[in-house]
């Protein structure tokens, strides 16, 4: 019970922050506050943890920006989206709000377009940062954010299953074929040798990588049912059908292949980059590993993704607003998530950081891993309602992964319905 | 068991113990355990170590007890805040019902006055639009109010509901009138009979009304989803437990055992207060009366 | 009731005209809180609800006057709209009987001769009042594929059961179980109260007359308990339209829309999808649905339904 005081300190600071926040009438615009302007940052945080990592990425803005009162406000990521609509239609967005790069074709209207000049404001050159990242958080050319992360999807292993059935371990530059061996060998009667997820990124990675084709073509049409697409989707399908692969119990378990994995109870899954450090210090005690997602026919298509940070359209201070965006996405901060392992940072200056921050024992081998996951990667096309389509498609898999449909037909009616 | 005629007559009063009471008895013992299973294995798993959670075969009690795990579910999310945002919004929302629900059930069950029941029959209709067919226009309306992330809209939107008005009305009425009309000769307004006569001999109907109103604030779960954007601010125990779930969905210990803080509270009020629920609900007329 | 409401009328038959007026004025002091509220929270909602429904009307951004447009949309093209009626229907089809008799049943079980009888009725009434979503936490750990159920029936039998919530049949029936489980102790109250409340004159006269079990049930105490049937059934069937944390939590609404109820449609409609005239306009369906099983259930009243003799 001692130890639960300073929690309930943090809480309640936590909580007297973001009462301070949304006490104001208007938490997304700028006011005069004793001479100080007061600019809001919206960001999601899972748990108390990434709360505490955001806070101190928090004090140093503030240490950066002394005349300015910067307040942080956060959602659980299943619901930031959802609230930041609830937001922008009650005209409250925060002036700093975070964006994925995937979600941003939904949102762009909402950010300011980002210019050199306002990059000089921020103190921003983009050559600080990972080729290809700004792509992340532009749309249709234009840059609405500057990218704090940068991300690809891995497999990641257990490899206390691999060893104890015998199964060779994945290596980085591993083929298809090399998957399904693997899938195969390390599936036994006590578990599965990989968990199917239904999430967006967590499904959709293996098919693209295995057809090199995105579901929305260069034009930014859905292209749901290219044919190729679609064969390499009916494959990952066949992971299920052929008894390898964990099926989600019910569409409400959106992570399922992820948890399972987390939980020890498969040899494989699919999640990002942003996850490595989650897993290497897994609860469940086993051996992590990760690879890079294999390749088909000597090619292999991962998409580049990541979340930054953008100024609300409607921002009334949008100086103020554009300096502590300098500060998130500065030196300082970068170096800080980068060493605590959180996430792999876009600053290309901060990234080794990250690899510092790992255990001695795993280190070269995530590193490897991450340089073969960046490589030959493109930034992901979506279209402007991208998240209702996944949204609408999630619980449609689960039908397919039980056999009730087929995922030719998932995917043909949900091109028919988002489409046009 | 005796001769035939008086056996009938004296039947329920007196009958022994025989076979069919037996019988009665274990039908209700093993509908109970059946029903109660969920809540005890609940209760057990939120003590087990994470990993036996789903152990085969399945076991009440794992290799340890963990009663840390009811602490550390506050240490995985602001349960604090959500249980005092819920008890502060249930307070708050039940006595904005009640002040509401009496008084108009007063003035519709004790008062005369032209056009009274077309306006009770116009209140009843509200009755018939569900909360679900309200929230989408009601959250383009706390737009426009601003409201939507504060705390009044937590509270108000939902507590003019003619449900307690009609409850209320239905128990005003069966108060024999002398009662009032002696205070009225005696020259008391209705304000006065309404707060010394009718008030206290309906203590049971508000009571009932009191405690479902709590009970349904406390537990209110689609509309605090729709209108709280910030949950480390105004999170209730209801969406602050299923994001909790959300995010640790691997951890079943931490999931029950927030499950089973979150039940108590209002376990509790039943458990402390049966006597008055059971026969408010009879008096109080829900029964259809 | 009745000789209330006549002992009442009879004594203020003399205050009309100046008490009248008087009596009429502090009416509305008192009802005034009320119908503020009832105003501004119900009737404006509802008007606004009628004038989103003909728009199309965006979470944010420009809206557009499109006539019946969401009408025709939910009617012709929704892939979702006619599952979810058909998955409101099928719902409220099988937890209103089974709601009614398992509780019923429950209420006739605890009689007056069972020791502990309030012990077991607030016992069986906790689910009502837990948090719906602690209830259904509790049910989704059961139902995981080494879940409880499975695991006891694996062990004891060998028998693997059926992955309950992808399976587009069981997810329903799961649904609906769970929410027996948890909404019958309701019910099972309110038939207790009314059990108690039987004329034993009338029970004894039966009694006399030879009526016994099933016969002495069917003749005697169920048309005795129908006012009470008939409002549970209708209370019943209109919060089983209304059914939304426990699929929306449970099964996700899945697998594909097999479990998507209305209320969860019109959610997912506004506030993930963002179309909030479209949501609106499956909302007055979804009214207009309710208001005429309401309607049938009061017109079949007169014919089943026996007020107090």
């Amino acid at each position: 019970m001692m130890n639960t005081r300073p929690l309930v300190a943090v809480v309640a600071a936590g909580a007297a922050v973001a009462l301070a926040a949304c006490g104001t009438p208007s938490s997304g615009g700028t006011s005069s506050d004793g001479g100080k302007f007061t600019v809001v940052w919206d960001m999601w945080a899972s748990g108390e943890s990434d709360v505490e990592a955001l806070e101190a990425q928090l004090a140093i803005a503030r240490e950066e920006n002394p005349d300015i009162d910067i307040q942080l406000k956060h959602a659980p990521w299943d619901d930031y989206f959802t609230k930041l609509t609830t937001n922008l239609a009650s005209g409250d967005v925060a002036c700093v709000t975070s964006m994925n790069g995937q979600r941003l074709s939904g949102y762009h209207e909402a950010f300011l377009p980002l210019t050199e000049e306002e990059l000089a404001t921020a103190g921003i050159d983009p050559d600080d940062f990972a080729a290809g990242s700004f792509d992340i958080m532009s749309h249709d050319g234009t840059l609405y954010g500057i990218p704090y992360d940068v991300a690809a999807m891995l497999v990641y292993y257990n490899k206390d299953m691999f060893a104890e059935t015998g199964t060779p371990e994945p290596e980085v530059g591993w083929t298809f074929d090399d998957f399904d061996a693997a899938a195969e060998g390390t599936t036994t009667d006590e578990h599965h040798g990989f968990g199917m997820s239904i999430g967006e990124f967590q499904w959709m990675s293996l098919p693209i990588a295995r057809s090199g084709k995105q579901p929305v073509d260069e034009s930014g049409a859905l292209a749901l049912d290219d044919p190729e697409f679609a064969d390499a989707a009916e494959w990952y399908v066949d992971i299920a059908d052929k008894g390898f692969g964990s099926v989600p119990p019910s569409a409400a378990e959106t992570g399922w292949g992820e948890q399972e994995y987390q939980a020890g109870n498969v040899a494989m899954a699919i999640d990002g980059t942003w996850n490595a450090a989650t897993y290497l210090g897994n609860e469940a005690g086993f051996d992590a590993g990760m690879v890079d997602l294999p390749s088909q026919d000597g090619e292999h298509l991962g998409l580049v993704l990541g979340s930054g940070y953008g100024i609300s359209a409607d921002c009334a201070d949008k100086e103020a607003a554009l300096k502590v965006l300098g500060s998130l996405v500065g030196e300082d901060a970068q170096n800080l998530i980068a060493s605590s392992g959180r996430s792999y940072p876009a600053r290309t200056s901060s990234q080794p950081l990250y690899f510092g921050s790992l255990d001695e024992g795993v280190r070269d081998e995530v590193e490897a891993t991450f340089e073969a996951a960046f490589t030959g990667v493109q930034g992901q096309r979506s279209t402007d309602d991208w998240a209702q389509i996944n949204e609408a498609m999630s619980p449609q898999i689960i039908s397919v992964y039980t056999g009730d449909t087929t995922i030719g037909d998932v995917l043909g009616q949900t091109q028919q319905q988002f489409g046009e | 068991m005796r001769s035939d005629v008086p056996a009938a007559v004296l039947a329920a009063p007196v009958r022994p113990i025989g076979p069919r009471l037996v019988l009665q008895y274990v039908a209700v013992v093993v509908a109970a355990l059946l029903f109660v299973t969920p809540l005890v294995y609940a209760f057990f798993s939120a003590l087990k170590p994470n990993d036996q959670i789903f152990a085969v075969p399945p076991t009440l009690i794992g290799s340890e007890v963990r009663w840390g795990n009811f602490v550390e579910v506050f240490r995985h999310g602001p349960f604090l805040t959500y249980i005092s945002n819920s008890l502060v919004i249930a307070v708050a929302g039940t006595l904005v019902v009640l002040v509401v629900s009496t008084t108009a059930g007063y003035a519709f069950g004790r008062l005369r006055w032209s056009g009274r029941d077309l306006v009770f029959g116009l209140f009843l209709l509200t009755l018939m639009v569900p909360q679900e067919v309200l929230v989408v226009p009601m959250f383009q309306l706390m737009q426009w109010f601003g409201w939507v992330n504060t705390p009044q809209s937590l509270v108000l939107p939902f507590a003019f509901t003619a449900f307690g008005t009609f409850l209320m009305r239905q128990f005003f009425r069966g108060i024999p009138f002398e009662l009032e009309e002696a205070a009225r000769v005696d020259g008391a307004g209705p304000m006065r009979t309404f707060l010394q006569i009718i008030l206290p001999l309906s203590r049971s109907a508000v009571a009932v009304l009191t405690v479902f109103t709590f009970i349904g604030f406390w537990n209110s779960y689609l509309w605090p989803l729709i209108v709280v954007n910030d949950y480390a601010y105004l999170g209730t125990l209801p969406i602050g437990l299923a994001t909790f779930s959300g995010q640790f969905g691997t951890r079943w210990d931490l999931q029950m055992a927030a499950s089973i803080i979150a039940m108590i509270p209002t376990a509790l009020i039943v458990i402390l207060l049966q006597k008055h629920l059971v026969k408010g609900i009879a008096t109080a007329g829900i029964a259809g009366r | 009731m009745t000789s209330i409401s006549v002992a009442e009328a009879a004594p203020r038959r003399r205050g009309r005209g100046e008490l009248g007026k008087a009596e009429s004025r502090q009416a509305l002091g008192f009802i005034t809180p009320a119908l503020a509220g009832l105003t501004v929270f119900t009737v404006v909602p509802v008007v606004l609800s009628v004038a989103m429904s003909l728009f199309d009307w965006p979470a944010w951004g420009d809206r557009e006057f499109i006539g019946f447009g969401n009408y025709v949309d939910l009617f012709t093209s929704h892939p979702d709209f006619w599952p979810a009626l058909r998955n409101s229907a099928v719902f409220t089809l099988l937890f209103v009987p089974l709601n009614l008799v398992v509780s019923l049943g429950l209420a006739l079980l605890l009689g007056p001769r069972i020791r502990g009888r309030a012990a077991f009725r607030v016992l069986f009434f906790i689910p009502v009042v837990t948090p719906m979503v602690a209830n259904v936490l509790v049910w989704r750990m059961l139902l995981q594929p080494n879940g409880l159920f499975n695991g006891v029936t694996t062990a004891a039998f060998d028998l693997t059961l059926p992955s309950f919530l992808n399976h587009p049949q069981w997810a329903m029936v799961m649904v609906v179980i769970m929410s027996v489980w948890q909404g019958m102790g309701y019910n099972m109250l309110i038939f207790c109260a009314a059990i108690e409340q039987l004329p034993e004159s009338v029970l004894e006269a039966a009694r006399i007359d030879g009526a016994r079990g099933a016969q002495m049930f069917f003749r005697v105490t169920l048309p005795l308990l129908s006012p009470a049937v008939f409002f549970t059934t209708v209370m019943t069937m209109i919060s089983s339209m209304q059914v939304f944390a426990q699929p929306q939590l449970l099964t996700g609404g899945g697998p594909g829309n097999a479990t998507l109820p209305m209320v969860m449609f019109i959610y997912e409609q506004a506030f993930t999808f963002q179309q909030m005239g479209l949501a609106a306009a499956a909302a007055w369906v979804l009214f207009a649905v309710i208001i005429g099983l309401t309607a049938l259930q009061f017109r079949a009243q007169r014919r089943w339904v026996h007020y107090e003799v």
